[in-house]
């Protein structure tokens, strides 16, 4: 593999200079003449009926030219969120009204002037509250009632179940069973580039919007349906993107944008603030999860039972559950599942990185820790032991068209870990004050790296992510300038780095230097589709159709160069720009030449194509391990350093595949011990990053990332999609160690020290010593 | 609103602009100066994307009141290259790849060019520490600290 000269090899971004010299153009960056600025109106209550809404003096006010409401939607926008509270508002933020003025400074003073008297209704946050009858309804016009087993719930957008095997039977049989309840917080993307868009909108009716989304085709399959227009009648240019994460899917700002800028005659700005951002755009679901799981004595796992609440806030969104995302990587015979998607007075969950798998990769890979220590197994060892691999893939017996390194990808992590080898302590040569453990205490079995200094504890902890990438509709176009450059065009955009790696696969394919390659994401008007960048698609989906369509370029580039030379086709090859005859370097062309003369002759201009609806969506493993050291009077976490590994199936650009795993365990990071949205009955009461905290530098430990590289039978040049699963074992990694250190095992995220001190000392005051796998050991202290 | 003339020197450039007293810096040099670069993560001064400096010291641009910094001189993200030339900064942030979405990016070549100043071979712990006000969520900092410290000794090298 190491034959190629682009691919393979760690290149910076094609847009590096660009955002090093701010020149990249986000959507708020965007300048257009006359251009107006929009605020949204948003309601301060959880839940209150719009008893009347009255714009009259806003609309007075100086510098003001358009205010819109509810009542100007065109349609109802069907059973998703609405761009406006319909009548009814269901969380605080959501919006009620906007108004587009000559400044920001204007447009926020006539929010001020806008009078809505509500009628104020008792609000729900909590979706176990929520479920019970009685509680107040969120959608009285919706059948949210359901009966199951004989009981009776309230508020319930989805409910599904799921089973496999004979769970009871297994639990019956096994010799560890453990079971516990998980909490998870609201936790936010954080896309550091709050939502925007600018819309303009022209006599003819004709629409073009400027926005910050993964997929502008999926932004305008949206606005046509909400502002009731065909797809040709909007332009969707997709600006710089700054950070995603899954949270920017959807239309949101844009069709409140266009129906400003046509009141006013002019364009429209909206930019969301970070608070706006917090009360109303699309966060992960709060979920509940109560698990069981148990295995035999020689380390077998046999069952699993979960019932999972996803909280979907005011609007259907989030949640899931079939027995694959319960059982996770391993093979388990018995698998049941129940999932219930609960309305709450919250905004509604979307996408957010590997979207429903961490929060129930959290909960099974804590209890396979639970079951480790409960049958004197190492967790490492306990894993390799029930990790599927390829075979349990094969499907009527044909073998199976996956190649995934499930087992090579834990054992790598391990090995970069030092796992089982030595105690933390003992590598930190710079502390020789350690008091060595001579046997494990309770709570530490087989595979404990515990070491204590005064209330200082060290520990580790491992844990595994299974994820499947999509390859989704995808297709560009390939074509050879008359200088020989060559142009990859198509409506993909670049999220995550993938401009570049475009540029590599199509400069390996033709056998020309990346800087000959330019990659154009175009418009909604102009580009071919592409789906929404999400889904670890990018790389795979679009990444096959440009090297399909570079080798369809270059099989007509040797055509010609064939006619040219007086060759066969098969008799040339391509390097560094030109044409040459295999046997006969000496004899060559530029692609410049060929494409001068493609103008003129031949079958015209040289252009490749390349259209796919889907690949097969093999597994994708991710594995991690933290090394912690918590103090046990405070209760501070201090991550000295986590190791993560992943089959990427074949690195195109390693720095970049490093980037995004280290980007996304950092984000696990900030799930398991510091983020998570708070709420009182009047919405969001952690509005800003001083109090919603994010890892900073100083939080982030160094990530030792170890790439594993066994080739996808259908990515490009055997790439795998990478950008979602390093999140997913980063929760379970880090309460797994905490768990090493303290012999307590915290189920609610995020693991703050209060958390931590609360549970080691209920646990110290019940037993005398560290309690094995708790049901319970902490209660959220968020409302 | 009374509005007041002020001059800001931006990039070494005079200019004169007309501002209300409640215009942030930040929306001043983005919307009348021209200077877009300079980005909004947060508004309250926490995520660091809008990092300028301020007669060579760091400020977050989205926290002060562009009147105050009348006579003021500031530096940009524009003004970190010089006569087309890329800053060693903004050349290592683009070879060890500390950047991704890019932006928060400005804030951290403003931030860390400014560190580099202050602290010309800084440890790793300097740098986490100094750039501990500008938040990233795509690199989880690790090459981010990588350029850092390949820029400090590049610059040792030249100078």
């Amino acid at each position: 593999m190491s034959d190629y000269s682009v691919v393979g090899k760690s290149l910076p971004r094609v847009d590096a200079v660009a955002k090093v010299t701010g020149a990249a153009e986000y959507a708020a960056d965007v300048k257009l003449p006359n251009v107006l600025y929009g605020k949204i109106l948003r309601s301060p209550h959880a839940h209150a009926r719009i008893v009347r809404v009255d714009t009259r003096r806003a609309e007075q006010l100086p510098g003001v030219e358009a205010v819109i409401t509810y009542k100007d939607l065109p349609q109802p926008s069907g059973a998703g969120r609405p761009i406006f509270a319909q009548g009814k508002v269901r969380f605080a933020g959501e919006a009620v009204a906007a108004v587009a003025a000559s400044s920001p400074e204007v447009a926020q003073d006539a929010l001020d002037l806008i009078e809505v008297e509500y009628a104020v209704l008792p609000a729900v946050m909590d979706p176990l509250e929520a479920m019970q009858p009685g509680a107040p309804l969120i959608h009285e016009e919706l059948k949210t009632a359901v009966t199951v087993d004989g009981v009776e719930y309230v508020n319930i957008s989805d409910h599904s179940h799921d089973r496999e095997g004979n769970v009871d039977r297994a639990f019956a049989r096994a010799d560890a069973v453990v079971e516990n309840t998980f909490h998870l917080s609201v936790v936010h993307q954080c896309y550091l580039e709050p939502h925007a868009a600018v819309a303009s909108v022209a006599p003819t009716g004709k629409i073009t919007v400027w926005t910050t989304t993964q997929g502008h085709f999926w932004t305008l399959e949206g606005m046509a349906k909400i502002l009731g227009v065909p797809m040709t009648q909007i332009n969707v240019v997709p600006t710089t993107i700054g950070g995603g994460f899954g949270g920017k899917c959807e239309a949101m700002l844009e069709p409140i944008a266009v129906l400003l800028a046509r009141r006013a005659g002019k364009p429209v700005k909206i930019v969301m603030t970070r608070v706006e951002e917090m009360l109303a755009a699309t966060p992960a679901p709060r979920c509940v999860i109560d698990m069981k799981s148990a295995a035999r004595k020689d380390g077998t796992l046999t069952a699993r039972q979960a019932r999972i609440i996803w909280d979907t806030g005011a609007y259907a969104g989030g949640g899931g559950g079939g027995v694959d995302l319960v059982r996770g990587p391993y093979r388990v015979p018995n698998v049941k599942v129940e999932a219930f998607s609960v309305y709450t007075n919250k905004t509604n969950p979307g996408a957010y990185r590997a979207p429903s798998v961490p929060q129930v990769a959290f909960a099974y890979e804590s209890q396979m820790d639970m079951l480790a220590r409960e049958l004197g197994i190492d967790p490492v060892a306990f894993r390799l032991k029930n990790l599927k691999d390829n075979r349990d893939f094969a499907e009527n017996g044909k073998p199976p068209r996956i190649a995934v390194a499930f087992k090579e990808t834990l054992q790598k992590a391990a090995e970069m870990a030092g796992w089982g080898q030595q105690t933390p302590r003992q590598r930190d040569r710079g502390t020789p004050d350690r008091k060595p453990q001579g046997q494990p205490s309770s709570g530490h079995g087989v595979g404990s790296q515990r070491s204590v200094v005064g209330v200082k504890r060290r520990g580790m902890g491992v844990a595994v992510g299974p994820w499947s990438n999509w390859a989704g509709p995808s297709s560009c176009v390939v074509s050879i300038n008359e200088d020989g450059t060559v142009k990859h065009f198509s409506g993909a955009v670049d999220l995550t780095g993938s401009d570049t790696v475009l540029a590599q696969i199509v400069a390996e394919e033709l056998g020309v230097p990346i800087e000959s390659v330019l990659v154009v994401t175009g418009d909604t008007d102009s580009a071919p589709y592409a789906a929404v960048s999400g889904g670890s698609r990018i790389t795979y989906g679009q990444g096959a159709v440009a090297r399909a369509a570079a080798r369809e370029a270059k099989e007509r580039l040797l055509k010609l160069a064939a006619e040219q030379l007086g060759v066969k086709p098969r008799q040339l090859d391509t390097k560094d720009g030109k044409v040459f005859v295999k046997r006969d370097p000496k004899r060559s062309m530029t692609f410049s030449e060929l494409g001068r003369i493609s103008l003129w002759s031949g079958n015209g201009p040289i252009v490749g194509r390349a259209s796919i609806a889907e690949l097969p969506s093999p597994p994708v493993i991710a594995a991690q391990i933290a090394e912690v050291e918590v103090d046990t009077e405070t209760g501070f976490v201090k991550l000295l350093r986590l190791i993560a590994t992943q089959d990427v199936g074949f690195a195109i650009n390693p720095m970049a595949c490093e980037g995004q795993i280290q980007g996304g365990a950092v984000q696990g990071v900030g799930w398991a011990l510091y983020e998570g949205i708070q709420y009182d009955n009047n919405g969001v009461v952690n509005r800003s990053f001083l109090d919603y905290l994010l890892p900073t530098a100083m939080d982030a430990p160094p990530v030792e990332v170890g790439l594993v590289e066994l080739n996808a039978p259908d990515g490009p040049f055997g790439a795998k999609g990478i950008g979602e699963p390093p999140i997913i074992p980063t929760l379970a990694a880090i309460a797994n160690a905490i768990a090493d250190a303290t012999g307590v095992h915290i189920t609610d995220l995020p693991i703050t020290p209060e958390r931590i001190v609360t549970a080691m000392s209920s646990t110290s005051a019940r037993s005398g010593g560290a309690s094995r796998s708790p049901r319970r050991t902490a209660r959220p202290t968020g409302k | 609103m009374t509005k007041r003339l002020i001059r800001l020197t931006v990039n070494g450039k005079p200019y004169d602009v007309e501002v209300e007293p409640r215009e942030r810096l930040l929306d001043v040099l983005r919307y009348k100066v021209g200077l877009t670069g300079t980005k909004e993560g947060c508004g309250t001064g926490d995520c660091g994307a809008c990092t300028v400096l301020l007669n060579d010291k760091r400020i977050t641009s989205c926290l002060m009141l562009a009147i105050s910094a009348h006579d003021c001189e500031i530096t940009t993200v524009e003004g970190i290259a010089q006569d087309g030339h890329l800053h060693p900064v903004q050349k290592a942030f683009m070879e060890h790849g500390g950047l991704q979405c890019g932006i928060c990016t400005p804030g951290f070549i403003v931030s860390a060019y400014a560190l580099l100043k202050e602290i010309p071979h800084p440890t790793e712990e300097e740098i986490r520490f100094n750039l501990a006000g500008n938040l990233c969520r795509c690199t989880g900092y690790v090459k981010i600290v990588e350029a850092v410290k390949a820029a400090a000794q590049e610059l040792q090298g030249s100078g």
